[in-house]
């Protein structure tokens, strides 16, 4: 990896409740959570199962495939760290394991957004410690 | 059961002009549009007793606008943190405040000064998705609106049409001309399905309102407004996380309204719908129940019926789009003006107006039922 990476944007501030995560996304590994207590599958971030209230978790890779469930496009830069970036398609995957994680689909057009369409992982490499979880359009012939 | 019901009257309302950048900080529009809720009310800051706010990043505090009005005692007040929802959040606490026997007299107030406290946006570039204004937030849901029921852009545009034709009729509303649904495809985009005049007018302002019981209000200077009934920052099925749902209040909290209010959405005269954006106003037509679920786009289409004159008048200052943003408490201010029929004799004025609805969004929700 290019220790001077050419990433502009923020960068995510981790927590006692996902660090576990971000270190997943310096070996490109999308990682959830698996309840301990009930098999119920969640993203990270909430530290209770909300099915049968275990606190005790294994986390996986997930696939790193899902579908868009909803999206927007920004055109205006809201700050000046945005500025020449837009438009952007700020995207709510749905993971084929079923959670759903807020990120960004690169590599398509706004005009090419669409519900339901599928979509992979496209690491972005913002950091040698840290990989933002991006997404594209699947790949012809993938899968 | 709703021990309230009826027990508390909004006497006095009070409010600065609504500008892009009125050059006093945030916490001299808060004291200024109190101090004109209680003149409005025919009474003196000495006979306020109770004091609720909400803030974000604004410097106002219950001590200080006590401070700035010589209020002698308080016997009750909260500072609530947070935004828009809040708005009718703290007029239905204060209520419950009175009727508890907490205090007598209360002053809910929220001042904005964009200038002075920074603007909606995050001035650190937010997150790496992209995400740093709410705007987004509520693009992500009108987006899977238009996928999950055919709601259009149209639908969208029919909104800042007609809320900007009733903002044509107040004179203190920022946005004034009258907009075409060619101007509105033709303006900006901000984030999609939002073009910029689906977003509110950022504004300077202050607003308040004066609460005290029934029995008091009716001896007091202006008609009293009852609160009928309320719910405060309340959350359902519908709106447990952000990433899951199109709605922006849940069936269950809209229920609870009128379920406490004893009267439904028939009964309203007009309605003021937090209208932080185009898309809010529509979703809250379908939660609140004066349309089926994904009914709210054919609902204004062609705009006769949220139209003043029409079924359900709706934002009739211009609302936030187009009259000025000060988190619901600029809406609870026409909503009362209209209940007293102070437009008597204008267009403005909604016939007969004697019931109404307020919202505050998003999730949680909160919303107040008004009576004349």
């Amino acid at each position: 990896m290019n220790p001077e990476s050419a990433y502009y944007g923020p960068l995510p501030h981790p927590t006692l409740d996902d660090q576990e995560f971000w270190e997943g996304t310096k070996h490109h590994e999308l990682r959830l959570l698996r309840c301990k207590g009930c098999g119920a599958v969640r993203a990270f971030g909430d530290p209770m199962c909300a099915e049968c209230h275990a606190m005790e978790t294994e986390s996986f890779a997930a696939s790193g495939r899902g579908t868009v469930w909803t999206w927007t496009s920004t055109y205006h830069p809201f700050s000046e760290r945005w500025r020449g970036r837009v438009p952007y398609n700020l995207t709510v995957v749905l993971l084929d394991e079923g959670p759903r994680l807020l990120t960004m689909v690169v590599d398509c057009s706004p005009e090419q957004m669409r519900v339901g369409m599928p979509v992979e992982l496209a690491w972005e490499d913002a950091t040698p410690d840290l990989s933002l979880p991006k997404f594209r359009p699947l790949r012809q012939g993938a899968g | 059961m709703n021990p309230i019901k009826d027990q508390v009257a909004i006497a006095g309302v009070g409010q600065t002009p609504f500008t892009r950048n009125s050059g006093v900080s945030a916490l001299s529009l808060a004291v200024m549009s109190a101090r004109d809720a209680i003149a409005d009310a025919g009474l003196t800051p000495k006979d306020v007793d109770g004091l609720i706010l909400f803030y974000s990043n604004e410097p106002i505090s219950a001590e200080r606008i006590a401070a700035n009005l010589g209020i002698p005692e308080l016997r009750w007040s909260l500072n609530v943190a947070g935004g828009g929802n809040n708005g009718g959040g703290i007029v239905i606490t204060a209520a419950a405040a009175i009727a508890a026997g907490l205090c007598n007299t209360v002053v809910c107030l929220h001042a904005i000064n964009r200038r002075s406290t920074g603007r909606v946006v995050r001035s650190d570039g937010g997150s790496w998705t992209g995400q740093t204004a709410a705007v987004q937030g509520f693009a992500l849901r009108a987006q899977r609106h238009m996928y999950e029921y055919g709601t259009r852009q149209e639908h969208l545009g029919q909104i800042a049409i007609s809320v900007r034709k009733h903002a044509s009729m107040n004179p203190l509303a920022m946005m004034r001309d009258p907009i075409t649904m060619e101007e509105y495809h033709n303006s900006r985009w901000i984030t999609s399905p939002f073009h910029l005049f689906d977003c509110c007018v950022e504004s300077d302002g202050g607003a308040a309102c004066l609460l005290t019981s029934a029995e008091r209000a009716r001896d007091l200077r202006q008609a009293p407004v009852h609160i009928v009934a309320g719910v405060a920052n309340a959350r359902g099925p519908e709106t447990t996380d952000s990433l899951r749902h199109s709605a922006i209040a849940s069936s269950t909290s809209t229920q609870l309204l009128w379920d406490r209010a004893g009267v439904g959405p028939r009964d309203m005269d007009f309605a003021q719908f937090y209208d932080c954006f185009t898309f809010t106003l529509l979703a809250q037509l379908e939660d609140y129940g004066f349309c089926a679920r994904g009914e709210g786009g054919p609902f204004v289409e062609g705009g006769h019926r949220i139209e003043l004159g029409g079924e359900l008048p709706v934002n009739t200052s211009g609302g936030q789009l187009s009259e000025g943003y000060v988190r619901t408490m600029g809406l609870i201010n026409e909503a009362v003006r209209q209940l007293r029929h102070e437009y008597a004799g204008t267009p403005r004025q909604v016939a007969n107006a004697n019931f109404g609805l307020v919202t505050s969004a998003p999730s949680p929700t909160s919303a107040l039922v008004l009576r004349r």
